[in-house]
This record gives structure tokens, sequence and C-alpha cells, in this order.
């Protein structure tokens, strides 16, 4: 990706406030110039080398090649090389084309025989070259021609003069704005100066928007053209929570979103003050607050926000990038880093998830008319044991160092259960047979994100250690409607009491069957889906790194017995309409929690008034 | 000159570490080494070449090499390919 340079400068005329909808996929608000990232479309110039000039067209090739490796090398330095890290791989598998010396003669014969000038001809082999690939019927195949196309841009870059897309070029609190950001060029973006982006092409699962969320940056996508509607260095406020961009913003706007920041700043200041909060609710029920966590380095961060433990590591990050599965070791080395982190708090890992939108094309996996309801997660990997036993065995290697548990992904059944926990079995015995210390229990919980799997939860809980309610699939699963897709988001809300029914139903099965239930979805974070949750009976909460003081200060002002009176109320409403009305009715009076209207819809802060 | 033929078995093929590991080791060997599909054949010693034939689990592969150690060098991408570059 290259900067545009061509800066749009409107004097004297000021632009339209247009507002953009998309889709909400990192919450938080932010307002700043426009940062246009943009594919660069290279012209090509196309000339004949006269005979005399060949040999100093060859040199100015290889001279691209020697600064494209250097290029490399120092993105991977200042990366740290980490020969496991998917990132670096990607960028040692660019090196290695650049150290390819049949490529080289190909490209240099071009020059020579053909006459063509070096940056023509090194577009012209390489992109029959990608073109060869993208015909091929195997995904995983394909997709290496986005890594011919990213080798292709690095040399045209070098010899057309233009300058390769490096992250430290965003200027500080810039709104970062881009059709698509491949994965190279995420491995040099740096999200600390990034307030916000917003992304054409991206998804709530693609790496960008989940980075996004664990950083605590706003992010839209789902914007269409991206490059005519946010123009360069023009202000926009976005707004990862609704999915909105304003560009050009009012006055009015700007005050609006002045005084949504300052509630933020007010929250921040009250929170240091309660950043000691026990994670108990004001009657005394405590409720511990774990972290989501998506790669090893993010554990320390957990741990430095005060979370209690990992409640839910997702282990897919591990899986892609240019190696496809991660091999034993490596894994094993990955969680027992999480796992002694947190020596006397619970670290739950969960297997393997792969299929719905996630990855599934990495792993050259058969696409699927309807991958949500597909070979997804346990599914998966009960079809490939040899994948979750590998997985299995390298947790089961970790756990000496502190408390891990294994969390299933997407059990629709008992048997489904039965099968995994089989595995796991097996994967203890092997282990013991080898000589190998492992801890003697380790918990295997159950993900509650099917429908079927909440019905089912008292036979479930017969056989599992502890429930997690992943309420981000648990909501779309029960209502039957994708947050991504526009037409229907509104219909997705946790708050729906459809959805409540479920969670309830959830927590009556594990007390039946004596287990606990945390919650890992976003769903815990969220100020209202949060008291809902605790007031239904969940015990544990698991949240991004960045909130985990939030949710225990918010935990801190409220009472358990007064949640599970309005949890009750909430069970027995009509739709989503009657529990907003009632949440509104119980909470307003309670000064620390605000309400307000804005554009049709209403929303609830919590700005830490005083209660005490 | 030497070959031999062999199938690959690890899925699904040999696509990126496989194809880095398997042109750093023809890349010791002194002997010209290729690769052939039904479709292409391909230096060993040419990462860009190993993508482009693209071999998939199942398909067989022809190693051919010509040199002072091709019989070594055979051998060797041979036993890589039927371990499954030792992946999962």
């Amino acid at each position: 990706m290259v900067r545009l340079r061509e800066v749009e400068l409107v004097k004297g005329r000021k632009r339209k406030r247009t507002l953009l909808r998309g889709v909400a996929a990192s919450p938080g608000e932010a307002m700043g110039p426009i940062y246009l990232l943009v594919s660069q479309e290279f012209h090509v110039p196309r000339r004949r080398v006269p005979p005399q000039a060949v040999a100093s067209e060859i040199r100015r090739f290889r001279g691209a090649l020697r600064l494209a490796r250097e290029e490399i090398g120092a993105v991977r330095a200042r990366l740290g090389t980490n020969p496991e890290d998917p990132a670096d791989q990607i960028l040692a598998s660019h090196l290695m084309i650049f150290q390819d010396r049949e490529l080289m003669r190909e490209i240099a014969a071009a020059i020579k025989v053909e006459r063509m000038n070096a940056a023509h001809a090194v577009r012209r082999v390489l992109v029959a070259k990608a073109h060869y690939l993208e015909s091929l019927p195997s995904e995983v195949f394909r997709t290496r021609a986005a890594d011919i196309r990213d080798v292709e841009r690095r040399l045209l870059g070098q010899l057309l003069g233009a300058e390769s897309f490096v992250g430290t070029e965003i200027p500080e609190g810039a709104i970062v704005a881009a059709t698509e950001i491949l994965p190279s060029d995420m491995a040099t973006l740096d999200p600390e100066r990034v307030a916000a982006f917003v992304i054409e092409r991206g998804t709530l699962a693609s790496h960008v928007t989940i980075m996004a969320r664990s950083r605590g940056v706003p992010a839209v996508v789902g914007i269409a053209d991206i490059q005519e509607v946010l123009p360069e260095n023009e202000i926009a406020i976005v707004d990862g929570e609704r999915g909105f961009v304003i560009v050009a913003p009012s006055r009015q706007d700007i005050e609006v979103h002045r005084a949504s920041q300052e509630r933020a700043d007010r929250m921040r200041a009250r929170l240091h003050e309660r950043r000691e909060s026990p994670g108990e609710t004001r009657d005394g029920k405590r409720i511990p607050v774990r972290a989501n966590i998506e790669r090893p380095g993010d554990a320390a961060i957990a741990r430095a926000g005060g979370a209690e433990g990992v409640g839910l590591f997702r282990t897919e990050f591990l899986f892609m990038g240019a190696s496809g599965f991660a091999r034993e070791v490596f894994q094993q080395e990955v969680y027992r880093q999480v796992v002694e982190t947190f020596p006397d708090d619970p670290v739950t890992l969960r297997t393997l998830d792969l299929g719905g939108d996630k990855t599934a094309s990495l792993m050259g996996l058969p696409r699927e008319d309807n991958p949500f309801l597909g070979l997804r997660g346990i599914r998966f990997c009960l079809e490939h044991p040899e994948i979750l036993l590998v997985q299995i065995r390298a947790i089961l290697q970790a756990s000496v160092g502190g408390r891990a548990q294994i969390l299933l992904p997407m059990i629709s059944t008992v048997s489904e259960l039965r099968r995994a926990r089989e595995l796991v079995r097996r994967a203890a015995a092997e282990l013991a047979a080898a000589g190998q210390a492992i801890r003697a229990e380790v918990p295997v919980g159950v993900m509650i994100e099917v429908p079927s799997a909440a019905l089912m939860s008292d036979a479930l809980a017969r056989d599992a250690d502890f429930f997690s309610i992943g309420s981000n699939d648990l909501t779309q699963y029960i209502l039957a409607a994708d947050r991504g897709n526009e037409q229907v988001a509104s219909l997705y809300n946790w708050l729906d009491p459809a959805v409540l029914r479920a969670i309830h139903h959830t927590v009556r099965g594990a007390e039946a069957g004596g287990i606990p239930v945390a919650s890992c979805g976003e769903m815990s974070s969220e100020t209202l889906g949060m008291l809902l949750l605790v007031g239904l009976g969940v015990d544990e909460l698991s949240v991004a790194p960045g909130q985990v003081r939030r949710v225990r200060a918010l935990l801190g002002g409220v009472r358990a017995s007064e949640l599970a009176k309005l949890a009750q109320r909430c069970l027995a409403a009509d739709d989503i309409g009657e529990v907003l009305r009632v949440i509104r009715e119980q909470l307003a009076p309670d000064p620390q929690f605000e309400f307000e209207e804005r554009d049709g819809r209403w929303l609830c802060h919590w700005c830490l008034a005083e209660t005490e | 000159m030497y070959e031999a033929k062999v199938v690959v078995r690890n899925k699904p093929g040999i696509h990126a570490r496989p194809a880095a590991l398997l042109v750093q080791r023809a890349s010791q060997c002194k002997s010209e080494i290729f690769l052939a599909t039904r479709e292409l054949t391909v230096n060993a010693k040419s990462i860009m070449g190993v993508m482009m034939l693209a071999a998939e689990t199942g398909a067989e592969l022809t190693i051919r090499a010509e040199g002072p150690d091709e019989r070594e060098a055979v051998d060797a991408l041979v036993a890589m390919v039927e371990a499954g570059f030792k992946e999962i």
C-alpha cells in the first residue's frame, strides 16, 4: 500500500456533511483527519531498451532487488525476527522469492532478449505467474497469488521510485481508511498511531478488526467506494459502536462527539480511582473478570490490566500465516508462556475454531455454501483428529506451569463433547506413557454458542467441567441474523429476550450439573449486556484486556440482587423494545447511568456518577 | 541422471513452508535438480518454481537430478516428501 500523495485541498468551499453507514467492527468513537491508504496501481511504462543500454537496465533491476531485500530485512528487524511468527513467515517467504536465481534469470532474460525495460519485465513475468496460480482449483495455492502481487508491488516500488507503505508514516491520531489491508501491510502497521479504522473489504473476523478490538481502536467496515466517499485530510468522526462515519461533521456533530469524549474522560478518571475494585458487586457477589486474548503477547498486557486469568485464548492466530498448521513444539511453547503468565488463575484455551468466516480459505478447506452452518469449530476438528490431538497434547504439556483449561467451540451435541473428551483422554494417556509430566485434572469446557447447546445444557453439564457462553455467535444463531449483514443487523441484539432466555436456560442447566458458567462474548463488556449476564447468574466474565478494569469497576457499583430482579423482568418481556424500556425504567433513577437518544436509538452510558 | 517418483502425502500439499524447506534442501546440493508433475517441470532450487508446481496432496512427483551428488539429492528430497515434511 502506498500513501496517496495528492492531497485534496478544498479551499474556500466547505464539503457537505455525509453520514455513512457501515458495520460496527470495534467499539469506541474517534475524530480525526482521514488518511487514505490505497493499493497503488502502478503505471508501468513500456519502452524498448536499445542494445547498448541492456546491461545498465539489468543493473537497475539488480539494484531494485537488493533494495527490496534490504527493505524486508529492515521490516523484519523492526518486528523482531521470530521464525514462528506468521507475519515474519510471510516476509521470510517474500525474501526467498527475491533471492530466487531462476526467477531473476527469467526477468533478466526478458530485459536482454525481448529488450523490455526492467519495470515492464518485472510486471510481465510476475503477473503471468500470479494469473497461473489464480487459475488453480486449490484455494491454498490460489491465495499464494497475493504473495506474488506483494512481491511485484515491492519491486515496482523500487524501480519506479514510489515509496512503500510503512506503518510509521501514519500521522498520529489519523483515521486510517483503506479498501483492504493486506497481510504483509498488517505486519508493519502500528495501531498506537491510528485513531480509527474504516475499511471497505473487512469483516468482523479479519485480522485488522480483531486487532482493532483487542487494542481498543474503533473500526467500521463494509463502507463501499472508500476512496470516493472519504476524502484525504477531511475531518471525520468514526462511531465504532453503531457503525457510522460522519464525513465533514457539522458543529452539532462535533459537540455531541466532544460530550461523549468528555464522558469517556470522566469515566477514565473514575476508573483510575476504582482501579483496585476487587471484582465483586456491592452486595458481595464475587465475579472474576478474566481476559480474552489472541496472541501470547496479550497475556502480559491482560495481567497488567488486572485480569484474573484468561477466559478465552483464541488459538486460530497460531494456525494462520504462511505455514498452515503450527507445529506441536511451537504451540506448546506459546501455551506455556500464557499459562505461566497466570500461575494462580485459570487460562482457558479454546481449541481451533476454523470455519464460518474464520480463515478457512487460508487452510485450503473447500468452500461451503453456508459456512456458518457448516464444518466449523469442533466439527472440523473431529473430522481431523490429528490436528486436534496435536493441539490437546500441546495444551496438556503446557498445563504443568499453571491452570490450563480446554474449551471446545461450536459443540452442538452431547456426543461431540464425548468424542472430544475421549481425544483428551487419549492424548493424556499417550503423554503419560511417554513419561511426560502433565497435570492430572485439566478441565474441559463447552462453548455455548449454538441454540442446541443452550437447549441441551443440562445434559452437556453432566459431561462438561464448565460452560462459556459465546454471546456473539449465540445471538446470531438464535435470531438467525448476521450482524455483518446491514439489512438484518438491526435484528442482532444480545438483549433480545430470546437470547436472554437461552442464557437463562444455560445457567439453569449448569446449576443442575454443579458447574460454573462464564461468558466470553462481547456482551460481557457492553454495559447493559454485562449487567444482564450478572443478573442471569453468570459466574465469570471474560472481556478484552483493555476492558477488564472498566468491567470490574462497573461490577463494584451494582447489586447482584437488583440485577437478578431486572433480569427476571427482561425474561418476561415480549420483545427487545420492552426489554429496553424495562432496563431504562429500572436503571434511569441510578445517577451512574445516563441514557441518551441519538438518531432514533438510545444509548446507555455508564459514567460513574456519584453513587457511593 | 538419476530419478525417482514419490507421492505427496502431507495436506494440503507442497504449499508455503514445505516449498521453502524443499528449496532450502535442494539448494545444498551441487546437482541440477528438477521436479515434475504431469503439468509442469520446475527447478527444485527455485521457490517460485516450486510454488508454480502447486503440488497437492496425492500428486505424483518425479524428482530428477544430474550432477556429482545426484543420487543423494534425489534420495534426500524423496525422503522429505515421504515424511510429509514432518508436518502434522
